[in-house]
């Protein structure tokens, strides 16, 4: 008999307390054209940026966008759809990696993150920037710059990215390295 | 089987269980000199033949005595616990760079295991006899060669007193430089270094020939 009554009981909960997830309206975001052309690199562009002391370092462009697919749960899980366009720049030397890369939250919101080895930079975020009307590298001066300082160095090494400058038109002007060591756009 | 002489069988297996004798191999000191004094979280720099400078840290350092068990069909008559020494540096562009010393079951002897992103190396620390080494290319490919292979290696790590690098004295030093099985190996990949029983690693060089030396 409480063989039965126990049975009865676990159904009972099964049955009755899981939630009633019935169909999710799936979230769905995408990024509009003009945030996409906010990335100045192309596929297979190629750019060159020097060393302090000299060393020429050239960074392959590899531009991929598509859609993802991911979820957001909880009783239930809501099926989610998003735009993204990420640039990976690959060093011709053994430096560090960059990527930037755009990510849609919603029909209005999105990602735009820059990151630099270990290092991530967030120019939709709260991370500490600074806007500057003009860069002067080399013999070249860059409008509208983006100053982003690293808060979140996580990687425990001395000698990291500390800050980046960027702007919508040419992306990396230049990243200055905790001691002080920097790199320019050629 | 009669009661009585189950209980024997049994009293007898945990008498033997009762026996079982444990044995503690401990590395010698000289061995143990290998590792560095830094701590976790510790860093060094180096810099590369193009003045770049490149930062190190030390991720993880453990010493600890791992146990292995021997006996008698199903009944443990000997425990052995060995003793081990490990430290991992990582650096973001180059990767990790792993030292570890152990004593080995057999031979009784210490061994020394190093491996970077692409080579991993093991040698017995009194002939410096290679016991394995494995060498990961960019593509997945493992190349795989442990002292029962047939084909001879040219490689050979060396222990010498004392390094002479840039203007600086180094005393008891490894030097280790792959000659083997290099052609899959990416441009970025490490393929010798130098490294101390003062300060740890102080030389680097990369199969394009870049190379880093400690700050």
């Amino acid at each position: 008999m409480i063989k039965y009554i126990i049975t009865a009981f676990i159904i009972a909960n099964v049955g009755f307390c899981a939630p009633d997830c019935g169909d999710r309206i799936p979230i769905e975001s995408s990024l509009p054209q003009d945030v996409n052309d906010q990335i100045p690199y192309q596929n297979d562009q190629s750019v060159v940026f020097k060393h302090n002391l000299g060393q020429e370092i050239k960074y392959t462009i590899i531009r991929e966008s598509g859609r993802g697919e991911g979820s957001q749960c909880d009783a239930c899980c809501t099926p989610v759809y998003y735009d993204f366009d990420r640039t990976h720049m690959t060093p011709d030397y053994p430096s560090f990696k960059m990527e930037v890369s755009l990510e849609s939250y919603d029909s209005i919101r999105f990602s735009h993150i820059l990151s630099v080895g270990d290092s991530y930079f967030n120019l939709k975020g709260e991370d500490f920037f600074t806007l500057t009307d003009s860069l002067q590298v080399g013999d070249n001066y860059f409008k509208d710059v983006y100053k982003i300082k690293n808060r979140n160095h996580e990687s425990g090494e001395s000698i990291y990215p500390d800050s980046v400058y960027y702007n919508y038109s040419d992306g990396f002007l230049k990243i200055v390295m905790s001691n002080n060591e920097f790199y320019e756009i050629q | 089987m009669s009661f009585m002489r189950f209980s024997k069988i049994l009293l007898g297996m945990i008498f033997l269980m009762g026996c079982a004798r444990t044995e503690t191999i401990n590395l010698q000191e000289e061995s143990i000199e290998w590792l560095t004094d830094m701590n976790e979280g510790g860093t060094f720099q180096m810099i590369d033949d193009n003045n770049i400078s490149q930062s190190w840290s030390l991720l993880t350092k453990d010493n600890s005595f791992s146990g292995g068990s021997s006996g008698i069909l199903f009944i443990t008559t000997k425990w052995t616990y060995r003793e081990m020494s490990y430290e991992n540096f990582r650096n973001n562009v180059l990767g990790q760079f792993s030292i570890s010393v152990k004593t080995d079951y057999s031979s009784g002897n210490d061994y020394m295991s190093i491996s970077t992103d692409g080579i991993s190396v093991s040698f017995d620390l009194s002939d410096r006899n290679i016991l394995d080494l494995h060498v990961e290319y960019g593509n997945g490919e493992t190349i795989y060669w442990n002292y029962q292979s047939d084909e001879p290696l040219n490689t050979k790590p060396v222990i010498v007193d004392s390094k002479e690098l840039g203007d600086r004295i180094y005393g008891e030093t490894l030097i280790f430089r792959l000659e083997d099985y290099q052609n899959g190996l990416s441009e970025n990949d490490i393929i010798a270094f130098y490294f101390t029983k003062d300060e740890g690693l102080i030389y680097l060089e990369l199969k394009s020939g870049l190379k880093y030396f400690r700050v």
